[in-house]
């Protein structure tokens, strides 16, 4: 879609719109309320809460674009923090060693997964449910019970800050500027395409099996930053570390705007997602609500995002057909997919998304 | 729109190519002709399938330890698996038409708290309590309907975010720490024995739930209803099946058997705690899927469920009579999860 300016601008904002201004809103809302929160520690403890979600959504969100669903990021988590907390020693050339292979391990985590979705054509739901018990008893055998620790160096790295810009503000940068330079490669094409229509797709040439394998890879790589991070922020293991994080994971991933039918959202926008739901639970938190709210207030969030990621597209196709302006690609706007109806399942079921990407 | 219709016609032809299941029962009178049909149907084949695996694991644990495989044995794993054969039964019905209920757990510890908060360990209570709590396992599931079939919500997401309510619903019920104690009319329901003690309570629970359940699937028009809206959701509105209904039921039928789920889970520990329901989550997907049933809908047999729920819970109490490390554990069931999958997988 080489166009107009306004168009490529449309396109590059397309999905992020919608998750933005509820971040704007909640944070206004917070800094109102809570006005030491613009100070640089706030800003660093607000970056430092969300990060892990934001990467695990991150990797989560590219499985679920490419048509699947990851039931095993939150054990994939605990892997990668008892085998940092256990292994990695006080040297720097053992920390740096020790991160790139929590990289190795979470892209190995992501191949696993891709050779039982891929070759076995397990339901991911399925294969992904076994690997999280799989991956889940390895962090067992690694670390019995919660226990080891990380050097403040290896803290410090992810959670400190330098000049008031937190370390984790620049690696989620990274992160964005990875995506979407993987979603323009031919495997992120690839990506988008299969989760959209995956028959189509691979009548279209899409190789099935090592772009979806690429998808798990990629998702383990994010897993791994994750499970780096998360360790630096406990600097300690914990065998079930990660498990209670899968609800939130995918909540993220949905307020992100990433369609669970597949094929629709930016992967990028789930770090959006995590900030909200960080947000959520600290301005409940400043308002002097029980933390017990925080979970219902959540969830009814959610349930809104969905409503609006489902219906919200009508009310702008209805605009747009209104205005005259755009009515000729109003048919693949991001509310035409989100059909969220009975068969709207792993690989399966949506529109075809076609020549947008 | 249009495409949408094409797109879902074409999924349905590649998906389905064996005749329906639903509808066979009553059209072939002679013995013979209804054996030779069940043998010839594919789903029916997998069930068998998944029994044979069954007995294969039970011979195969006499080698590991002599007691398993005996009798007693048995008993205590079918008794065992009841918790997970009643939730995935709501699971599963609702996989059937191709959804997914991620609101189990926090439902079943729900009613497991408010069972033993409200009936604090009186039986006398449990006349009230218990239809109270097939209530309150009901309205969670109209509202987990609602979402799906009203709104057009991903179910798979609408019953993540109640599963997300229900757990501040059950902090503020409880302050953090359930109170009470289980009524000892469910206890003696759960832990009580028979015909001088041969026959676990549990079990005879067990059987009238499955009859229950099988009636309800196979025999009955809403049954009927359920597979052909899992089967081929526009055809089944275009041949008069009233889908959101039918969707809004399934969902009320799993809010209910986890709410009998829960019940009977605090049963078995005489108080509630929570993340009781936790680890259903996982296993009544991990029942319905062992069991053979298509997690795409419109394919499967509870009698599947049952076994793979008497599989999965087989293969744990094998593996918690071993010196096993809990890590080990479970990788053999991970491991035991995918080659069952793989062995009663339907050529799709």
């Amino acid at each position: 879609m080489i166009g107009a300016p306004s168009e490529r601008l449309r396109n590059a904002t397309k999905g992020i719109v919608g998750p933005v201004l509820v971040l704007g809103v909640f944070l206004v809302v917070y800094a109102i309320i809570q006005p030491a929160f613009l100070s640089t520690m706030q800003i660093t403890t607000l970056f430092n809460g969300s990060t892990v979600i934001a990467l695990a959504a991150v990797g989560e969100a590219i499985v679920v674009i490419a048509g699947g669903f990851d039931l095993s990021v939150g054990s994939s988590l605990s892997v990668i923090n008892v085998l940092l907390a256990v292994h990695m020693g006080q040297s720097t050339g053992s920390q740096a060693l020790w991160i790139v292979l929590a990289l190795a391990v979470g892209v190995g985590i992501g191949l696993l997964n891709g050779v039982l979705v891929a070759i076995l054509r397990i339901p991911s739901i399925v294969a992904t449910l076994a690997t999280s018990f799989f991956w889940g008893g390895v962090a067992l055998l690694v670390l019995k019970q919660p226990g080891g620790s990380v050097s403040m160096t290896f803290s410090n790295w992810f959670t400190g800050s330098h000049a008031g810009v937190p370390n984790a503000l620049l690696l989620l940068l990274v992160v964005t500027l990875v995506w979407l330079a993987v979603k323009r490669t031919r495997l992120g094409i690839s990506i988008y395409a299969l989760g959209g229509d995956e028959e189509a797709a691979v009548a279209n040439g899409v190789r099935l099996k090592p772009s979806l394998i690429g998808a798990y890879c990629l998702a383990g790589l994010f897993y791994g930053l994750a499970g780096l991070f998360l360790t630096a922020e406990t600097s300690s293991g914990d065998p079930n570390a990660g498990g209670p994080l899968l609800l939130t994971v995918f909540t993220a991933v949905v307020l992100g705007g990433v369609s669970l039918s597949g094929g629709r959202g930016d992967a990028a926008a789930a770090i959006l997602g995590a900030f909200i739901l960080t947000i959520i639970t600290d301005v409940l938190y400043a308002m002097g609500i029980s933390s017990f709210y925080t979970s219902i207030f959540t969830g009814a969030v959610l349930i809104l995002a969905l409503v609006a990621n489902v219906w919200g597209g009508q009310g702008a196709r209805w605009l747009r057909g209104f205005t005259g302006i755009l009515g000729g690609r109003a048919q693949d706007d991001d509310g035409t997919g989100g059909l969220g109806g009975p068969r709207d399942l792993p690989a399966g079921g949506s529109p075809p998304a076609v020549g947008v990407r | 729109m249009s495409h949408t219709v094409n797109d879902d016609a074409a999924s349905a032809s590649t998906t389905s190519p064996v005749p329906r299941d639903s509808g066979e029962g009553g059209s072939a009178t002679h013995p013979g002709v209804v054996l030779r049909r069940m043998w010839g149907n594919r789903a029916i084949q997998t069930v068998l399938a998944v029994y044979g695996i069954l007995i294969l694991l039970l011979l195969l644990s006499r080698f590991i330890n002599p007691s398993y495989g005996s009798i007693g044995f048995v008993r205590t794993v079918v008794g065992l698996s009841t918790f997970t054969a009643v939730v995935a039964f709501g699971q599963g019905i609702v996989i059937l038409t191709g959804g997914f209920d991620l609101s189990i757990p926090s439902t079943m510890t729900l009613s497991a708290v408010l069972l033993t908060g409200m009936a604090t360990g009186s039986s006398a209570k449990t006349l009230w309590v218990i239809p109270l709590m097939l209530a309150v396992g009901a309205a969670i599931g109209a509202f987990n309907g609602i979402g799906v079939a009203l709104l057009r919500l991903s179910p798979i997401v609408m019953t993540l975010a109640t599963n997300t309510i229900l757990g501040g619903v059950i902090l503020l019920y409880t302050n953090g720490t359930p109170a009470g104690f289980t009524p000892p009319v469910i206890i003696h329901l759960v832990q009580g024995r028979l015909f001088g003690g041969a026959l676990p309570e549990i079990i005879v629970v067990l059987i009238g739930f499955t009859v229950l359940g099988v009636l309800l699937l196979n025999y009955t028009s809403f049954g009927r209803r359920v597979y052909a809206v899992g089967s081929n959701p526009i055809v089944a509105r275009l041949s008069g099946v009233r889908t959101g209904s039918v969707l809004v039921g399934v969902y009320v039928i799993s809010g209910v058997c986890s709410a009998i789920g829960g019940m009977l889970l605090s049963g078995y520990s005489n108080q509630s705690y929570l993340g009781l329901g936790d680890p259903y989550l996982l296993l009544s997907l991990a029942a319905v899927v062992v069991g053979g049933s298509s997690i795409r809908g419109g394919r499967g047999y509870y009698l599947g469920t049952l076994a793979g729920a008497v599989i999965l819970t087989a293969v744990s109490t094998m593996l918690a009579g071993t010196n096993l490390s809990q890590g080990f554990k479970q990788i053999v069931y991970a491991v035991v999860i995918i080659v069952a999958v793989l062995a009663v997988r339907q050529r799709e």
